[in-house]
């Protein structure tokens, strides 16, 4: 698996769409199979779909840590080499450690386009 | 030669862990630790009294034609309706014949006894060759009462008959007396009930054993001559008094199935008797009894037939069919015992209109759809004009059933903005094996459990409920098999 | 032998209130702004109008039935007003009304407005009809919210084309970002604020796996148009015409629910639609003719199956065209959302397909501002109501007369 560069979103931003909007809170890192994973947790508010109301608390995994925001880009925000979960398997055993641990009802994963996606 | 010709059983997927009432509610009442041992059943807040019956009489009806049947009773003291009878819900889920007598037995806890000696006896005068009887309750009780921790949710179905009988019918014994341990009144919702020491002595320790009693004598029996006793109660240490009381020993008298499910209502006896004909071998004499303003005891003879009845859920299987659940908060919504915050959007208009569901009633309640006689085609809804484009015949359809049909997810999703009792809402696409698709709710699974090529089986539920006119709407919802 | 639509009717004036949540605004209010623009852009008196057709959706909450609203409303001379609705489409149904109307000859000069005011019933999102949805379907039909519905074409499209789930939420993701980036462009849209791929990915999930950018929302808004035969428009000083080139409807029957064969990933009625509309124009390769389109991008997902059911990407290609900017506002190939599309102008449901026509019409005339394109010649919009298996397509077609 290999790495990729990771930007960080700004922390307490509410983010906003037509159908409702949401904001990351805050960030940690939780061991994960003797590595470290980095995660945000944030909620939702989805208050002007068409379809009803609704919204949650959710995590949003970003990967494992391979260099933890060791530069930042052009806007100032910080970079991180990250692994992102590939695995179902993975990805099923952190949705049940989070829901557990951070008492979210979702559990969501970073992941990049595949190299060499060719639709 | 009349008796049982099958049983089938249904007990609901969801099993509350009692722990989880001590848990939030324990501080209160600290006394229910008692009685706090093993799981209630529950329903899922799609399932009453008429859905838990549909489950168990097309249980007890596998492998059955149901043109034979003409009758079907029953029995529960939580009908979702006061005036409009219950069982003719049933008999229209069912896709039995209209030309049948259909009724309710209600207001005592004996009333699934009672339709099994009414159905019974209507077989041995001859006038009927089949009876179905089914029974469950669905009993509301208050948050941290013993009853709440006694009670559970299920349902039993019998099927009577003169033809390849597996438990014939010897007799009955009943009592009817006027002993108020609990009652409802017609506009509570909650049981009223006596000292629990006044039930047990006076009530359980007394009138059981008369009945039992009764009904051996009148059948010039000793009850060693019994392979199995089953009845009710709900106090355990009492249970087993009553079988001390009447001479059984351990062995003949079947456990009350506290820990399993919790009190049946209406339907323990019968859910124990099945559970009884479960065990039973060719030869084997079984009583059950009941309990509720006196008691009806009865006594059958199994025969060999039972060796070739087809395997069915029954009480074991439906037992083996098990969540727990540990949110006692998702019990106390799903009974309507808290007061949570629905939302302006629920609010919407819920009225049915009956002219509707009158001639849509076996589509909606029997889920038959059409089967085009010129191109064969299988669909759901029966229309006026065939959906196959290369047919589209006018008037072609003849019923089609599809409850037994088993079906494969198309596609589904988990919705989390639909207006919900326990969200998400899962519904999708499924295809009938054999033809036919349409779009189902989805029930008695998680959203994880579900994938697209499963297989689904069809479970009759309540869609909606009616609060400002008491109405209960029901369909079908696809559970994954 | 019918001839078609194309170039029998000319656009004369439009008008298009800001969208959004217009607390200020009762829909009486949304109406007036609307045809206060257009007809000012037409450059006619009121009287001249002959003929009028209303579309809404949702009158319960806001107008009420009939086109009387409509005719109290503009205190039109007492002459005919129809009101129309097929949910999505309702829109363009309207315009399909006046459009009609003008060219079979039976008036010079019609109104099409479209309106929905949805902010007036104490909570988010369209109302729940309950048993009001149909007195069968309620008591049968799955409590469908949208996102539920069309999330299911997500993973059935994924599935036919093998593509993982995160590889197409990153082609959804380009999907939404391209549109945010061109409604930031427009001043009349509902919501104005760029975003980033990673942001979208991020955002929680709705209706697995469509995300909080994967889904459009309500606005409250109105949009009109004032048509009339070509011949008049020049009589009027009218030049350089946009001219209506195609106008088709396309419904569903019940084949993809209730028949075996329809596989969840694309539109039957879109599919069919379009197929008609390019013959009605005249158009044999959309791919390289249009000039630019709003699709009803209720869902990121839907925008994406259209690009193939318009027969504009190859089956199961939507993607690389989307990851190759073919759609983006300067990506060299048909733009789409030009003005920001339903998730970001917004949709009052009504006004939608109006509101596209409206962007057409900006850009056919060269006055879309920062968003315009390099001389455009046609330009496509559609509308989706309904569920992917079940729903009610409309396509029109505009263009610059002679094209």
């Amino acid at each position: 698996m290999s790495a990729y560069t990771y930007t960080h979103p700004v922390l307490g931003e509410e983010i906003e769409a037509i159908s409702g909007h949401y904001s990351l809170e805050k960030e940690a890192s939780l061991p994960f199979r003797g590595r470290q994973v980095w995660y945000y947790t944030g909620y939702s508010v989805v208050d002007t779909s068409c379809c009803g109301p609704g919204g949650c608390g959710f995590a949003f995994v970003v990967g494992y840590i391979l260099s933890l925001k060791h530069a930042q880009d052009t806007t100032g925000a910080d970079i991180s080499d990250i692994e992102p979960i590939m695995s179902d398997e993975d990805k099923q055993e952190l949705r049940k450690l989070l829901k557990a641990q951070a008492h979210v009802q979702q559990v969501n994963f970073w992941a990049p386009q595949t190299a060499g996606f060719q639709p | 030669m009349v008796g049982i010709v099958s049983y089938g059983g249904y007990i609901p997927k969801r099993r509350l862990n009692r722990m989880s009432v001590i848990q939030e509610m324990g501080w209160y009442i600290p006394a229910l630790m008692m009685v706090a041992n093993g799981e209630r059943a529950m329903c899922n807040w799609d399932e009453d009294s008429i859905t838990m019956a549909v489950a168990s009489a097309r249980d007890c009806m596998a492998g059955f034609g149901k043109s034979s049947i003409d009758g079907l009773f029953f029995a529960t003291t939580t009908p979702p309706f006061s005036d409009r009878q219950n069982a003719g819900v049933v008999a229209t889920a069912l896709n039995l014949k209209e030309d049948i007598l259909t009724a309710d037995f209600t207001s005592s806890q004996k009333a699934g006894t009672t339709a099994l000696v009414a159905g019974l006896e209507s077989l041995k005068s001859g006038d009927k060759k089949q009876v179905l009887v089914a029974a469950s309750d669905h009993r509301k009780t208050r948050s941290a009462s013993f009853y709440e921790l006694w009670f559970g949710d299920g349902s039993a179905s019998l099927l009577l008959g003169s033809d390849n009988v597996i438990a014939e019918y010897k007799g009955s014994f009943s009592m009817s007396l006027d002993f108020v341990d609990h009652y409802r009144g017609s506009s509570n919702e909650f049981d009223y009930t006596w000292e629990e020491r006044w039930i047990r002595d006076e009530g359980y320790a007394k009138i059981i054993p008369q009945a039992i009693n009764g009904l051996l004598k009148k059948s010039g029996l000793s009850i060693k001559d019994i392979a199995k006793v089953v009845y009710p109660c709900f106090i355990s240490r009492e249970h087993k008094g009553i079988a001390k009381k009447i001479g059984a020993s351990k062995e003949q008298v079947l456990d009350n199935m506290h820990e399993e499910t919790g009190e049946t209502g209406a339907a323990h006896p019968l859910v124990l008797l099945a559970s009884a004909l479960e065990q039973s071998k060719p030869g084997d004499k079984i009583i059950v009894a009941s309990f509720g303003q006196g008691s009806d005891a009865l006594l059958f003879e199994v025969t060999p037939n039972i060796t070739k009845l087809a395997p069915r859920n029954g009480i074991k299987g439906s037992l083996a069919v098990r969540k727990e659940e540990p949110s006692y908060a998702k019990f106390l919504k799903f009974n309507e015992l808290i007061n949570a915050e629905t939302g302006i959007r629920a609010e919407a208009a819920t009225q049915t209109a009956l002219t509707t569901l009158w001639r849509n009633r076996k589509m909606i309640l029997g889920f038959v759809g059409g089967r085009c006689t010129q191109c064969g085609t299988v669909q759901f809804p029966k229309t006026n004009v065939c959906v196959n484009p290369k047919c589209n015949a006018f008037h072609t359809q003849e019923d089609y059933e599809f409850s037994d049909k088993e079906a494969k997810v198309m596609s589904f999703t988990g919705d989390y903005l639909a207006v919900a009792v326990e969200p998400p809402v899962i519904y999708g696409m499924v295809q009938f094996e054999g033809g036919g698709r349409t779009l189902l709710d989805f029930t008695d699974c998680d959203l994880e459990s579900v994938q697209v090529g499963h297989t689904v089986k069809l479970t009759f539920r309540k869609k909606y409920y009616d609060k400002e006119r008491g109405f209960t709407g029901y369909f079908w919802k696809a559970t994954i098999k | 032998m019918s001839t078609g639509i194309k170039d029998k009717v000319a656009i004369i004036g439009m008008g298009c209130t800001k969208f959004g949540e217009r607390w200020d605004a009762g829909a009486e209010d949304l109406m007036v702004e609307a045809f206060e623009e257009a007809i000012a852009d037409a450059g006619i008196e009121k009287n001249q109008i002959q003929a009028a057709w209303l579309s809404d959706c949702f009158e319960e909450i806001h107008l009420g039935k009939s086109a009387l609203p409509l005719s109290m409303t503009l205190r039109l001379p007492n002459i005919p007003a129809t009101r129309v609705e097929n949910f999505c489409a309702s829109g363009t149904e309207a315009f399909r009304g006046a459009v009609y109307a003008v060219a079979s000859g039976a008036y010079d000069i019609a109104l099409a407005l479209g309106v929905e005011k949805l902010k007036d019933i104490g909570y988010g999102g369209l109302p729940n009809s309950g048993s009001n949805s149909g007195s069968l379907n309620w008591l049968w039909m799955p409590n469908l919210t949208a996102p539920g519905a069309f999330a299911q074409l997500a993973t059935a499209y994924a599935a036919k084309y093998k593509y993982s789930i995160d590889d197409l939420k990153r082609v959804l993701a380009h999907v939404s970002v391209k549109s945010h980036a061109n409604g930031a462009l427009n001043p009349k849209a509902h919501l104005r604020t760029p975003i980033t791929e990673d942001q979208a990915i991020s955002s929680p999930m709705v209706a697995h796996p469509l995300g909080l950018y994967d889904c459009c929302g309500v606005s409250d808004g109105a949009a009109a148009a004032i048509v009339t035969t070509p011949e008049i428009a020049k009589r009027l000083g009218k030049k350089d015409l946009v001219t209506v080139k195609a106008l088709q409807l396309a419904l569903s029957n019940g084949e993809e629910v209730q028949y075996n064969e329809w596989d969840s990933t694309y539109f039957v009625s879109t599919t069919k639609a379009s197929a008609v509309a390019y013959k009605e124009a005249g158009i044999k390769d959309p791919r390289k003719e249009l000039s630019m389109m709003e699709l009803h991008d209720c869902f990121s997902i839907t925008e994406l199956i259209t690009y193939e059911d318009m027969g504009i990407s190859p089956r199961g290609k939507a993607p690389k065209d989307v990851l190759d900017g073919f759609y983006d506002l300067r990506g060299g190939g048909v733009p789409a959302q030009v003005d920001g599309g339903l998730k970001c102008f917004g949709h009052p449901i009504g006004a939608s397909g109006l509101r596209m026509l409206y962007e057409m019409y900006l850009q056919l005339h060269g006055r879309a501002d920062q968003r315009q394109l390099k001389d455009p010649k046609l330009g496509l919009t559609h509308n989706l109501g309904g569920f992917p298996f079940m729903n009610v397509v409309s396509i029109a077609i505009v263009g610059k007369e002679g094209v």
